[in-house]
Order: structure tokens, then sequence, then C-alpha cells
């Protein structure tokens, strides 16, 4: 073997991927050869010194609680039977009006017109101009939402940042602590334990709705929320639980950061985005 | 009903030989992002999709390398980052034995360049860390996974799907590269006169 052959094979020696008859020809000319020693030795400690002088990051303990938290809620949802195979009926029956029907009839008379006039007052006298426009359009659209078998929750890390934007409105009913929800098994779909700004925000909503589409606010005071483009997570898959959803856009205003999900077909969650939030 | 035991410490068992690899994908986030805030979360993401992918994980097939497979997925998704070589890096220009040359020139004719010697072990953490950081991606990232984790050319190869060929030849450039960079870094701190004058640190 002559210094260049070895040389050739310099790396492919230290990083062991020779196989046997090679990497002895190769020690054995080493062995002999002073000046491809020199080399071979250099290059090896030059490997072991960024090895060892690299500092290895640990995961952060918070992060590795959220994952396996994470992944024992969505074990729970798996071992979970789906509802739709137990009682597809009933299910089904619940799917379109789901929100209305688990409380008695009168409750949804009384409540689609009050909508209607909440929406209609909102429209004419309480609309305030610098509303972001995500919210504005989600509050316009909800009951459109509600008739095409879509359920709107407004959820956020923070109550009352919802209550801010609904007070105005009159139409805290999309608030997590309104009259509709009393009663009912709402519970935490989700928790995003590792959102962007490293604090919590929830999903909030009805456990079993097929459905489901939900607006999602954080609050990005704090956050470097200009480093994200802004309509990252577009189109990108996401999952509830065990149903699939989309995340559809994340849409930063001001400070805060908006995402519309749902688990309505790629498509037609794209239309509605692109009717409403995106410009 | 039979198996569901049997199924469930199955499930307990890929998912405590997934969690073992935490630290290497924390790590690999934070080299490649820069950004806490961004390795946590690449790493919280690429844990969630392994979850929802642990079935198509086949039994006996490399763990380590199928969860950098997915890292290096998400992490190209989220950042909307391309990792290409770079065209407008001129590593040919870069001669073999780059730094075993220049140290050897520093140093008094006939002296012998080592590896158990100081010569190489003066490099400082924070110019081995800039040296490799300051690598464009195609090549930081094959670093990492040969050089920090020990990841075989096969390995590597599987996780950024090009052939072994491709591996090697990007891995020795970013060798080269990464000579030179830290021989400008230690050079900056004055590597070389210290050299020259024979002091020790």
């Amino acid at each position: 073997m002559t210094c260049k052959e070895a040389i050739e094979q310099l790396h492919e020696f230290l990083d062991k991927e020779l196989d046997d008859t090679i990497y002895s020809k190769i020690r054995q000319h080493i062995d002999m050869c002073h000046k491809c020693c020199e080399k071979f030795e250099f290059e090896q400690s030059l490997m072991k010194v960024v090895r060892e002088k690299s500092q290895r990051h640990k995961t952060p303990q918070h992060v590795l609680q959220s994952i396996v938290s994470q992944w024992a809620e969505l074990n729970e949802e798996r071992s979970k039977p789906e509802p739709v195979a137990v009682e597809p009926v009933a299910v089904h029956g619940k799917g379109i009006f789901g929100f209305f029907t688990l409380k008695p009839a009168y409750t949804m008379a009384v409540l689609l017109p009050m909508t209607i006039i909440g929406l209609a007052a909102y429209l004419a006298f309480f609309r305030p101009a610098e509303y972001s426009p995500i919210v504005k359009v989600a509050a316009e659209r909800h009951d459109s939402f509600v008739n095409n078998n879509m359920h709107l929750d407004l959820v956020s890390s923070d109550r009352n940042e919802i209550r801010r934007h609904f007070e105005n409105s009159q139409r805290s009913n999309f608030a997590v602590d309104v009259p509709e929800c009393n009663g009912r098994e709402m519970e935490l779909l989700g928790c995003k334990k590792y959102s962007r700004d490293g604090k919590k925000s929830a999903y909030v909503g009805f456990r079993g709705r097929q459905n489901k589409i939900s607006l999602e606010m954080v609050d990005g005071s704090g956050m470097n929320i200009d480093k994200f483009p802004h309509e990252f997570y577009k189109g990108r898959s996401y999952y509830f639980g065990k149903y699939k959803g989309y995340n559809v856009v994340i849409w930063k205003h001001g400070n805060t950061l908006y995402s519309l999900t749902s688990t309505v077909d790629r498509e037609g969650l794209m239309r509605v985005a692109s009717e409403t939030i995106l410009p | 009903m039979k198996d569901f035991g049997n199924q469930e410490s199955k499930i307990k068992e890929f998912e405590a030989a997934a969690l073992e690899h935490i630290d290497s994908l924390f790590n690999f986030g934070m080299r490649m992002t820069g950004n806490r805030e961004a390795a946590e979360d690449l790493v919280q993401e690429t844990y969630l999709k392994v979850h929802r992918f642990s079935h198509t994980f086949k039994d006996g097939s490399n763990l380590k390398a199928w969860l950098f497979k997915i890292l290096r997925n998400t992490f190209i998704n989220t950042f909307r980052k391309k990792i290409k070589e770079p065209k407008s890096v001129h590593y040919d220009e870069v001669e073999d034995f780059y730094l075993f040359n220049k140290i050897k020139t520093a140093k008094k004719e006939g002296d012998y360049v080592s590896g158990e010697s100081s010569d190489v072990y003066e490099f400082l953490e924070d110019e081995v860390k800039n040296a490799v950081n300051g690598l464009p991606l195609a090549f930081r990232e094959v670093v990492l996974y040969s050089d920090i984790e020990d990841l075989s050319y096969g390995e590597i190869s599987e996780i950024v799907g090009c052939p072994i060929g491709t591996v090697k030849s990007r891995l020795f450039r970013a060798r080269k590269l990464l000579w030179k960079s830290l021989w400008n870094y230690a050079n900056e701190r004055g590597y070389l006169k210290e050299r020259q004058e024979g002091k020790e640190i």
C-alpha cells in the first residue's frame, strides 16, 4: 500500500467504515510510515476534539414531561373505542346541531334569534374598526360555521383575552365560560404545552365532535413572533387526539397569534380560510 | 383482547427506546436552529410525529436513524429550509490536511505534530462550537451525525436520503471546511503566535 492509497481512505479508516482486510492493510502501513501516522493521528485527534469539545445540550425537563404527558393523552384517546363505531346514528344525529341538541330545544329557539340579533347589533353598532381581521371574521361567520356542520370555539390560554375581544361585541357566547357551556361535558381537548411562546395555551371544546373548527389565540407578548413567516403552518395537518385536523393558518396580528384549525377536509377549510383570513 | 397487554407493553417499550435518544435530538436541534425555543418546539413536534407514525417503524431497523429522519423532515418543514450543498462554497480550494499543514508550518521544523500533545487540544470549546455552527446546513448536519452522534455512513445516507458516496464526499468536504474555520478562529485568538513562541497556555 502506498501513502497515497492510505491517505485516500483516511476518513473511511477513522470512521471505521472499511472491511477488515483493507483496514488491517492501512493499519500496517501507518505502523510503518511515520508521515502517514502523523497525519492519521492528527485527523483522528481533531475528530476527537470536535466530539469532546462540543457541548451537548440536554433536553429541558419540561419538554420531556410534556412529551410524556402528550403521549399518555394520545394513548388514552387511542384505547378508547370510536364513538362512531358504538353509536353511529346518535353521534351523527348530534353532529349537525349538537351544540344545541344537548340542551332542550327551546335553548335553540332562544339562542338562534339572539345570536342573529346580537350579530346584527354587533355589525351595526359595536364593530370596532381596529378589530383584528380573523376575530372579526370568525365572529361574523359563526352562524354559518354552525350551519355548515362546524363548530367554532374560541379558545385561548387567557380567558380575559377572550372576554376583551368579545365584550364590546356582546358576543361573549364565544368564550369558554358562557352559559351554553355550563353542564356540558366540556373538557380540555388538548394542551399546547409546547406552543411557541413556551407558555401553555389550551384548546377547549366538546368531546366527540366530528367536524370541529377552532380558533386559537396565543398571547404573543414576550415572544419573538416577528421571526415567523406570515402564514406559517398553512395547510399543515394537525391532530386533536385521534381526530385528524388541519391547522390551516397561524396568523399574527399585533402581539397575538391566531390559528384556525378544523377537522373538516383540508380543501373545505382552505376555502374557508381563503375567504376569511387570507387577504 | 388477548394480545392487548402484550401490545401495550410493546408500546411502552418503543416509547422508552425512542425517548432514550431525546438528548441527541435536542442537541441536534440546538445546533441546526441555534435557538433554544426553536429546538424545543422541533423536538416536541418530532416526538408527536414519532407517536403518530410509530406503526410505520419496522422492528429491528435502526431507531436512532429513524428518529433523526423525522427530526430532519420536521426541521425542513418548519423552517422551510433547504438542506443543500451551497454552490458558493469553494471547498476544493481548501487543500487536504489544511490544518495539519498550518500547524506543521507554525511549529519548529522537524517537530512532530501530534494529536496527543496540546496541538489540537488547545482549541477552545467556543472555537469548536463556532466552527461547527458556522458550517452550511448540509455540511453541519453530516458532521453532527458522524462526529457527534457516531452514526455510520449507511445510517446517515438513510437519514438524508442520499447515496453513501454523496454522504462521504459531503462529510469529507465538511471536515475540510471545519478545519479551516477552526484554524481561523484559533488564529484570531493568537494560536499561531503562541505556537511560534513555543508557549504553553
